[in-house]
């Protein structure tokens, strides 16, 4: 597009691949986010000094904020994004069921409000019957989220619930549905211009979570026919027309067994996962986003939309599959994504680039496309093989894991697929003549260091310390 | 003439390099070869060729761990004089030694949920730790009595600082 950008980073992603990638880059503050990234007052000040016209929120932090779109606005910048309003109607679950129900679109029996105490949470609890899903009001991402088997846990489960809410979004109010037993998570791609069009851009798969959180997405999905994409298509444009949206946003749905769905939350904000969408339409949704702020048309109207082919996402996060997706800290000692027809293998890191306790664990998603599902699941086996991040524990063998099951080949998995399928003990061991290998290299490569000790080893990563010949050879002469 | 045992996941090798750089595993002559390119060295063994890279294995490791093609596998090497040593020493001794807790990653201790002197079992939740925006169970490795815990409930604590002992 041409557009010149500004970064902006926290002492912690000094020379993080971002800061590179743009015009200019200016540092915001220390590593906590809470001092840098979240700091509406200090990134606004950033963009109107270095001259901005408009900021992207990016899909974490303040991105589904609404005070901070307000504020973006009222500093006279463009904000990529919703209005705040919408971001308010929608960012709050309660109010954002009430206007769901308001325009016919179908929701999740619970409450209409907040959970007052833990008595009105029993009487309503029993009226729905168990099990039931406590959420956050102001949630995503999981956390705050809990599932009420029974009565006995409900105090205990609500209070975790609130301290959660209360810890990651400063808003403790917590509310109840009733938790559908093994449905799919299908959501719709929408984006609106400010001209009163809005178009759907079919659906995502993103099923297969843990704890809530989505770790493989694809598109389309195997159990959405062109009915069903159509219906859940006009129900997500219904929604994002209930609150006055504008640009991309995504209505997530619950799709039950016998494809009923239900609406679950409205993201009113880029999501990870628009990869998959980008392949499988051929539209540049972040570049669509722009044009939208920038007031112009949608480049494409509803029947321009095709869905081609198949993608499928795989989030590579620094956590240990074989201990419970522990968060993995540490220094990227090597970092090779993997390349090829269909390939898409976006990173936030390269060698040497630090996975530190302040963010994420997500460090790239790697996506592919193909022909059709068959095709995308063979060619993200291959990705996942070529791609390597040394340094960290990553979760690359548990997606191979996935793409290997019988269970996600035949489509045949529900949002329990992981609960259900997954332990550590499946993983895949080296075969033999890696075992040997490994063996061998060890061996080798000690016997090396033992030869030739003053080069130690010739790899990132190690303790051995490789010092400069020019060094070497000033302690030789003794000065 | 050096002697090893190399232990992956359970299944032991014995490799004898001689100093004319024959080299044999468990007893078998192996061609192999261990090329230094300037991408870092590969291992070329008969028809395959693998990029090798040998990474800091955990805390209190005699392993090290190797990546073959980016795929880490972590092997247990010992030469001869320390597979001796290993032998000599009792299993009891392994034991008290797996049960040191660290904590795996800076974070805060949110919940303790044993105290000292308790009965637990293999795979007993120890503590939640507060970790990038994630609550995070560890889990005891072996059953035993809680001997001692280092920390208290609110806790900050650095990687690899001893948490709980377990004998």
């Amino acid at each position: 597009m041409g557009l010149r950008t500004v970064a902006v980073y926290s002492d912690a992603d000094r020379d993080a691949p971002h800061v590179r990638a743009a015009t200019a880059a200016v540092n915001i503050g220390p590593p906590q986010s809470s001092a840098s990234y979240l700091r509406a007052d200090t990134i606004i000040e950033t963009a109107l000094n270095s001259g901005c016209d408009a900021i992207h929120p990016g899909y974490g932090f303040l991105s589904e904020n609404a005070s901070f779109a307000h504020a973006v606005r009222d500093a006279g910048l463009i904000f990529i994004g919703p209005p705040a309003e919408a971001i308010r109607s929608m960012g709050d679950k309660t109010s954002a069921r009430a206007l769901m129900t308001a325009r016919g679109v179908p929701v999740i029996p619970g409450t209409d409000g907040a959970l007052r105490d833990i008595d009105a949470a029993r009487d309503i609890a029993s009226d729905i019957g168990y099990p039931v899903l406590l959420k956050a009001a102001a949630g995503g991402g999981g956390k705050g989220m809990r599932i009420v088997e029974r009565e006995a846990d409900l105090q205990a489960s609500l209070e975790a619930a609130r301290n959660e809410a209360r810890a990651a979004f400063g808003d403790d109010r917590v509310f109840m549905e009733k938790f559908l037993v093994q449905p799919l998570h299908i959501e719709i791609q929408i984006i609106a211009d400010t001209h009163g069009n809005c178009v759907y851009l079919g659906e995502r798969e993103c099923s297969i979570q843990r704890r809530h959180q989505k770790l493989i997405e694809e598109a389309p999905s195997v159990l959405v026919t062109d009915k069903l994409r159509a219906a859940m298509g006009k129900a997500a444009v219904e929604a994002a027309t209930a609150c006055g949206y504008v640009n991309a946003g995504t209505i997530e749905f619950l799709v039950d067994a016998d494809t009923a769905f239900y609406f679950l939350e409205m993201n009113t904000r880029l999501q990870v996962e628009h990869t998959v969408t980008e392949m499988v339409t051929g539209i540049d949704i972040v570049k669509t986003q722009i044009q939208v702020a920038q007031g112009e048309v949608l480049p494409f109207q509803q029947s321009d939309i095709l869905i081609r082919g198949h993608a499928i996402e795989c989030r590579l996060c620094a956590e240990d599959v074989r201990n419970n997706f522990l968060p993995s800290t540490g220094i990227i000692t090597e970092y090779r994504p993997a390349q090829g027809f269909g390939v898409r293998d976006d990173s936030g890191v390269v060698s040497g680039s630090e996975i530190s306790v302040y963010y994420d664990s997500m460090f790239a998603k790697l996506v592919v496309w193909g022909m059709d599902r068959r095709d995308a699941i063979r060619k993200m086996r291959r990705a996942l093989d070529e791609h390597i991040t040394l340094g960290v524990e990553t979760t690359i063998p548990f997606c191979r894991f996935v793409m290997d099951h019988p269970a996600f080949i035949e489509g045949d998995f529900t949002i329990d697929f992981v609960q259900r399928h997954f332990t550590p003990e499946l993983l895949p061991q080296p075969d033999e003549s890696e075992n040997v290998a490994a063996a061998l290299a060890a061996v080798l490569m000690q016997d090396w260091r033992r030869e030739r000790p003053e080069n130690g080893v010739p790899e990132a990563g190690s303790k051995t310390r490789t010092c400069s010949p020019w060094v070497s050879r000033h302690r030789k002469r003794g000065y | 003439m050096s002697r090893y045992t190399a232990t992956i996941h359970g299944r032991s090798y014995s490799i004898v390099t001689e100093e004319d750089g024959s080299i044999t595993v468990n007893g078998q002559a192996v061609q192999v070869e261990l090329r230094r390119t300037r991408q870092g060295p590969l291992l070329v063994s008969g028809d395959k060729t693998w990029e090798v890279r040998l990474l800091q294995a955990d805390i209190d490791g005699d392993s090290i761990n190797v990546a073959l093609n980016g795929k880490v596998i972590p092997v247990f090497l010992e030469d001869e004089r320390s597979a001796l040593l290993h032998s000599l020493q009792s299993e009891k001794a392994t034991r008290v030694h797996s049960a040191v807790i660290r904590s795996p990653m800076p974070g805060r201790i949110s919940k303790l949920l044993v105290s000292q002197g308790e009965l637990i079992e293999t795979g007993q939740g120890l503590f939640i730790l507060e970790a990038m925006k994630m609550e995070n169970e560890i889990k005891a490795p072996c059953s035993g009595i809680v001997k001692h815990i280092s920390v208290n409930e609110g806790d900050a604590v650095e990687k690899n600082v001893v948490l709980i002992e377990i004998s």
